[in-house]
């Protein structure tokens, strides 16, 4: 049998212990809630700060910035908004067009008006410099006219490349976007076999068509059947930012949404105007005419590439005319529609 | 166990205790200094997100005057404003504007040289417990008459 004195020491030890084991469970309990409140905290501040950023930038009109200082991080976008980590962030309406998966630093934000032909909305484009993007095209007269349209509205800030051949463009370390104007997608160069890169193929008609390639092929595949399409300069960057086709057509479902209530703002406003400067009364009849037609005409026909087609220039031509009945008004001294 | 050991046994749960005593208010009172901090940030971003709400509806297309698709700064077109009244209460697109604008009431007031009101928004929070509102000036353009008025365009956020 043990003595007293035999008993105590050993108990005192396992008191200390225990009482140890407590105090440190209690800080490593509070250093881990404190890392897991900090990571968390870190993500929101991005979140917020990025809506701040897209929210500045999506209210100006052509406007171009680098988004210095940001932490390095993934941002992963979709029709309804971006996520990084667990948090996400919405758009909150804007029409906003980005690549699906990007890398933020250093974040590219761009805007740019959507008037068709009134203004509807700015767009808001996301890409990051280090995605590249390549267009090929050749001589002939509509591939060359698109690369010199194309050239003029790209922000500055983008990394761009215009080529004759895209066998011939070595893979860099970057994420290359392949961009065909008026031409079939070509075989790329054997430094791309084992990646997937993604290729827009634009057609001067307004036909736009969403391309991939798989690991291990050197061979582009279409990746949404029918063709989507472009109205104007704004509607054909958007094409070229965003990386995946169901992305594109659902944000410019949302855009055609958008020129519908503006489209019926303006029409309604038409009729005020009518009532209200009967001089004009006549001279608003063509403008009305118009928009009755171009708010009937919203609709996305896509069963067959004739009807997308005619779609297209039925679409432009109402365009023009609205913008040429807004345009002789003011020479009458009647106010102008828009 | 001797009695010596006994207090020495005491004596150490006595440290132990006034020692998570000493945990628990520093705790207490860290959290406490916590809130108080959050009630203010909440407070901040009531203010911040009416003054947000406010540029956004002076800058929404509905309203805005513009001439040749170039915009007009702090302007609001009352022809614009009046057909967009029809489609904002319409059903199909309340829940689109319900998304941009929230619970609040927006109106533009007319001063000067014409005196009127119009309500934009009225979406009213059920049992709201505050409201913040936030003032902006702002021109309403007359197209018909080319006058404008100077008024001010008066946010109203329900939390």
């Amino acid at each position: 049998m043990f003595k007293r004195g035999q008993v105590e020491t050993p108990i005192n030890w396992i008191f200390v212990l225990m009482a140890g084991s407590v105090i440190l469970l209690f800080f490593a309990i509070v250093i881990y809630r404190i890392q897991g409140t900090v990571e968390k905290q870190a993500s929101a501040t991005l979140i917020t700060s990025l809506n701040s950023i897209f929210s500045g930038m999506g209210l100006s009109s052509d406007t171009s910035a680098v988004i210095p200082n940001l932490p390095n991080s993934e941002l992963f976008f979709n029709c309804q908004g971006y996520s990084s980590g667990d948090l996400t962030g919405g758009f909150e309406e804007r029409l906003t067009f980005a690549p699906s998966t990007l890398n933020i630093q250093p974040l590219i934000v761009w805007s740019m008006p959507w008037n068709m032909p009134f203004f509807i909305s700015n767009f808001l484009f996301i890409t990051t410099s280090n995605i590249k993007y390549v267009f090929v095209h050749d001589e002939a007269g509509a591939s060359n006219s698109l690369k010199l349209k194309i050239e003029a509205l790209l922000s500055e800030h983008i990394t761009k490349q215009f080529v004759k051949s895209s066998s011939s463009l070595q893979e860099e370390g970057t994420i290359t976007k392949f961009i065909f104007l008026n031409m079939d997608p070509e075989s790329l160069h054997p430094s791309f076999i084992n990646l997937r890169v993604n290729a827009l193929k634009i057609n001067a008609n307004g036909v736009v068509s969403f391309y991939e390639k798989l690991p291990g092929v050197n061979k582009f595949e279409l990746k949404l059947n029918p063709s989507s399409v472009f109205f104007d300069d704004a509607t054909l960057i958007a094409s070229i930012m965003v990386d995946n086709a169901e992305y594109y057509e659902c944000m410019l479902s949302k855009a055609i949404k958008r020129y519908e209530q503006l489209a019926y703002i303006i029409s309604e406003r038409v009729s005020s105007l009518k009532s209200l400067v009967p001089v004009c009364n006549q001279r608003y009849n063509p403008a009305a005419a118009n928009l009755y037609s171009f708010l009937s005409s919203t609709s996305f026909i896509e069963e067959k590439e004739e009807d997308v087609l005619s779609y297209l220039n039925n679409i432009k031509t109402l365009i023009n005319q609205i913008k040429a009945n807004n345009e002789e008004l003011p020479l009458h001294s009647c106010p102008p529609i828009y | 166990m001797n009695k010596k050991a006994q207090l020495k046994m005491v004596e150490n749960i006595g440290v132990l205790v006034i020692f998570l005593v000493l945990i628990v208010i520093v705790i207490i009172f860290f959290m406490a200094f916590q809130s108080g901090s959050i009630e203010e940030q909440v407070s901040e971003f009531k203010t911040r997100n009416a003054v947000q709400l406010a540029t956004k509806i002076a800058l929404l297309p509905e309203f805005q005057c513009r001439r040749n698709n170039v915009l007009e700064d702090h302007c609001i077109d009352i022809l614009r404003m009046n057909s967009a009244r029809l489609i904002m209460s319409d059903t199909a697109n309340e829940d689109y504007y319900f998304r941009i604008l929230g619970y609040s009431t927006i109106k533009t007031q007319s001063i000067y040289p014409e005196m009127f009101g119009v309500t934009l928004y009225n979406k009213v929070k059920p049992l709201f417990s505050n409201n913040d509102t936030f003032s902006i000036p702002i021109s309403i353009y007359d197209p018909i008459n080319k006058i404008y008025n100077y008024g001010i365009l008066e946010v109203n956020v329900y939390g």
